[in-house]
C-alpha cells in the first residue's frame, strides 16, 4: 500500500461520516418531511455502521506516514470510535420518536455524524491541533443539538448554559495547551518531549504547574467534575431528551478520550504534580455527586447527578494511572465508559418514554410504572441496579476493577469512599424503583400508543449482560487490551 | 531592537486574565462571549509568540493559531444563534435572569 492509501483507509470512518452528513443535509433539502421521518434515522444508522465497520477494517496504524506521525489510529483510539458509535446508535433509534415532530430533522442528524467525527479525531491524533480540533467539532456539534428545540425555552436556557461554559473551558484549555508548547517546543504529544515541564526528581516545574493547573480546570468543566459540574443538572433537564442521552453517554466518552489523551501521553512526566490534584477532585465528584443526588424529584436531574458521581468513579483510574497500576487503570477507564453507555442509555430511554407517554420526568410520573407497563419498569430496574454496582451487572464490574486499581495503587482511601457512596447512591436508585413498584399509578391512562422502544431496551439489557459475562470468562483479553491501549500512552 | 519573549508573555498573562475577570463579573451573554475571545486571543499570541522565538525552530505554532482563528469563528457563530434564539424566547439574553430550571 502507497502512503496516500494507508491515510485514506486510516480517515476511512470519518470520511464516511462526513458523506453521510452531507446526504442527510441534502436529503433534508430534497425530501419532504413525511419522507424523512423514517429515510434520515435509517440513513445515519446505516452510515454508523458502516463507520464502525471501517473502524474495524483499518491498516496497521505503525505505517502511518510522517515523523513523528500526527495520526495513531491504534487500540485506543478503535475503542472510543466503537464506544461513540455505539452510543449515537442509542441516540438515534431514542431521537426516531423523540425528535419526529421536528422541523429540518437533516440538520439534527448531520450534527450526530459531525459529534462522532469529533471523538473519533480526539481518539486518533498524537498531536495537540489535531485535538484541539477533535475536541471542538465535538463541542460546537454538542451545543447545537441542545438548541435543537427552537421554540422550547429550556432547552434555549441548556444551550447557553452549556455554550458559555463549554467556550469558557476550551479557552482555557488552549491556554494550557500554548503553555505546553512554549515549555515543549512542539505540538507533538508524547513522553520524551514533555521532559521540559520537569524540574528535579520527578516535581514539575513552574512551567509544568503551570500548565497542570489550567489544563485541570478546562478539562474538568467537560467532564463535568466537581467543582465545576454546575451546569450538569440544568443542562441535562432542559435538552431534548435523546441530546441527553448523548452528553451522558457519548460527549462523556469523547472528554474522557481527551482527558486520558492530554493527561496520560502529554504530561506524563509530571504525574507526580497532578495525581493529587485529581484524587481531590474525585473525592469530592464521588461524595458531591451522589449526595446531591438525594434530595432531587425530578429523574433526570437524579440521574445527572449520578453522572457526576460516575465521573468521580473513573477519576479514581487517573490517581491509579499515576501510581503505577497502569493495566488495571485502564482497565478500570475504558470497562466502566462502556458500561455507563448501557446502563445510563437504558436509564434515558426509559425516562423518554415515560416523558411521552406522561409528559413530565418527576417522581410522581413514574409512579405505577411496574403496573402500567412492567417490561419498561424492569429494564430501568436493571439498569439503576447496575448504575448503582449490583453484582451481576457491568455497573458492578466497572466499579469493581476501578476500586482494585485503586487498591493496588496504594490509594485505599479512594476505594473506601467510593464504595460509601456506591451505598449511598443505592438509596436514590432503589427510591426509582419503590416509586415504580409500589405505587398505584396516578391516573390509568395505560397510552399504548406511545412507543416503548422495547427492541431497543432489549439490546442495551443484553450488551449489558454480555459486557459483565465478558468481565467474568475473558479478563484475560479485556487486560490484554488494556495493556495494548496502555503501550500506546508510553511511545 | 528585538522584542523579549517575555513582553509578549506579560500581554498574553494581561489579555488571559481580563478574560476571565469579564466572564466572572458581565451578566450579559454576549459580554461573555466577548471575554472568552479575549482568553482565545490570549492563547493565540502565545501560540505564535513561542513559535516565533522557538530554540528548535518549530513552527508548528503559527498553524495552530491559523486553526484557533477558523474553530473560534464557527464557535462565535453557533453562539450567536443561541443567543438568537434565548433572545426570541425569553425577550433578553442577561445570564442572571435565566433561572427556570434550577431547583434545588
Amino acid at each position: 500500500m502507497s502512503e496516500y492509501e494507508i491515510v485514506i483507509k486510516s480517515f476511512m470512518p470519518i470520511y464516511i461520516l462526513i458523506g453521510g452528513s452531507i446526504l442527510s443535509l441534502l436529503m433534508d433539502w430534497l425530501l419532504n418531511e413525511e419522507k424523512n421521518k423514517h429515510a434520515l434515522p435509517s440513513i445515519t444508522l446505516l452510515t454508523l455502521l458502516l463507520s464502525a465497520f471501517s473502524v474495524w477494517n483499518r491498516p496497521d496504524p505503525a505505517l502511518f506516514p510522517g515523523n513523528p506521525a500526527m495520526f495513531y489510529f491504534g487500540s485506543y483510539y478503535v475503542f472510543f470510535a466503537l464506544t461513540s458509535i455505539a452510543a449515537s446508535i442509542i441516540v438515534v433509534l431514542a431521537a426516531w420518536k423523540d425528535m419526529e415532530l421536528e422541523l429540518s430533522l437533516g440538520v439534527f442528524y448531520a450534527l450526530l455524524m459531525l459529534a462522532n467525527i469529533g471523538i473519533f479525531v480526539i481518539g486518533a491524533s498524537n498531536n495537540l491541533i489535531p485535538l484541539y480540533v477533535g475536541f471542538e467539532v465535538l463541542s460546537i456539534s454538542t451545543y447545537a443539538m441542545i438548541g435543537f428545540r427552537k421554540k422550547s425555552r429550556s432547552g434555549a436556557e441548556a444551550a447557553i448554559k452549556y455554550f458559555l461554559l463549554g467556550a469558557l473551558s476550551s479557552g482555557i484549555i488552549l491556554f494550557g495547551m500554548s503553555l505546553y508548547y512554549g515549555a515543549t517546543h512542539t505540538l507533538q504529544m508524547n513522553s520524551t518531549v514533555a521532559a521540559a515541564l520537569v524540574s528535579s526528581g520527578s516535581s514539575p516545574n513552574a512551567f509544568g504547574l503551570f500548565t497542570m493547573a489550567v489544563l485541570v480546570a478546562g478539562v474538568s468543566f467537560k467532564i463535568a467534575a466537581v467543582p465545576f459540574h454546575v451546569w450538569v443538572p440544568d443542562v441535562y433537564r432542559g435538552a431534548p431528551l435523546s441530546v441527553t442521552n448523548f452528553l451522558a453517554i457519548g460527549s462523556k466518552a469523547g472528554g474522557f478520550a481527551f482527558l486520558f489523551k492530554l493527561f496520560f501521553v502529554a504530561l506524563l512526566t509530571i504525574k507526580a504534580g497532578w495525581a493529587p490534584v485529581w484524587a481531590g477532585l474525585a473525592l469530592l465528584t464521588m461524595v458531591i455527586g451522589n449526595l446531591a443526588a438525594l434530595p432531587q424529584t425530578s429523574v433526570t436531574r437524579i440521574l445527572a447527578y449520578s453522572s457526576i458521581g460516575h465521573v468521580g468513579y473513573i477519576l479514581i483510574a487517573m490517581v491509579a494511572f499515576a501510581d503505577g497500576s497502569t493495566e488495571l487503570a485502564v482497565v478500570g477507564a475504558l470497562y466502566h465508559i462502556l458500561a455507563n453507555v448501557f446502563m445510563k442509555g437504558t436509564a434515558f430511554v426509559v425516562v423518554l418514554i415515560v416523558v411521552l407517554t406522561k409528559g413530565g420526568d418527576t417522581l410522581d410520573d413514574f409512579k405505577g410504572l411496574g403496573k402500567r407497563d412492567p417490561l419498561v419498569a424492569f429494564f430501568m430496574s436493571i439498569a439503576l441496579l447496575s448504575l448503582a454496582g449490583v453484582p451481576p451487572f457491568a455497573g458492578f464490574f466497572g466499579k469493581f476493577f476501578l476500586f482494585y486499581a485503586a487498591v493496588d495503587s496504594g490509594n485505599m482511601y479512594l476505594a473506601v469512599v467510593g464504595i460509601i457512596m456506591s451505598a449511598t447512591s443505592l438509596f436514590y436508585y432503589a427510591r426509582i424503583i419503590h416509586v415504580m413498584y409500589f405505587y398505584e399509578p396516578v391516573d390509568d391512562a395505560s397510552d399504548q400508543s406511545q412507543p416503548r422502544f422495547l427492541v431497543l431496551l432489549v439490546a442495551l439489557l443484553l450488551a449489558n449482560l454480555a459486557l459483565s459475562l465478558g468481565a467474568i470468562f475473558y479478563t484475560r483479553s479485556i487486560v490484554d487490551f488494556a495493556t495494548q491501549v496502555a503501550q500506546e500512552f508510553f511511545v | 531592537m528585538v522584542v523579549p519573549l517575555e513582553y509578549f508573555l506579560i500581554l498574553s498573562s494581561a489579555l488571559f486574565s481580563i478574560g476571565v475577570f469579564g466572564v466572572i463579573t458581565q451578566r450579559n451573554a454576549v459580554r461573555i462571549l466577548i471575554a472568552v475571545e479575549l482568553i482565545i486571543n490570549a492563547a493565540n499570541i502565545n501560540f505564535v509568540a513561542f513559535a516565533s522565538y522557538n530554540p528548535v525552530g518549530d513552527i508548528s505554532g503559527w498553524i495552530f493559531a491559523l486553526f484557533i482563528i477558523a474553530v473560534a469563528a464557527g464557535e462565535a457563530a453557533i453562539g450567536l444563534a443561541i443567543f438568537i434564539n434565548v433572545f426570541r424566547n425569553y425577550g433578553e439574553i442577561d445570564v442572571g435572569h435565566l433561572f427556570t430550571l434550577r431547583e434545588v
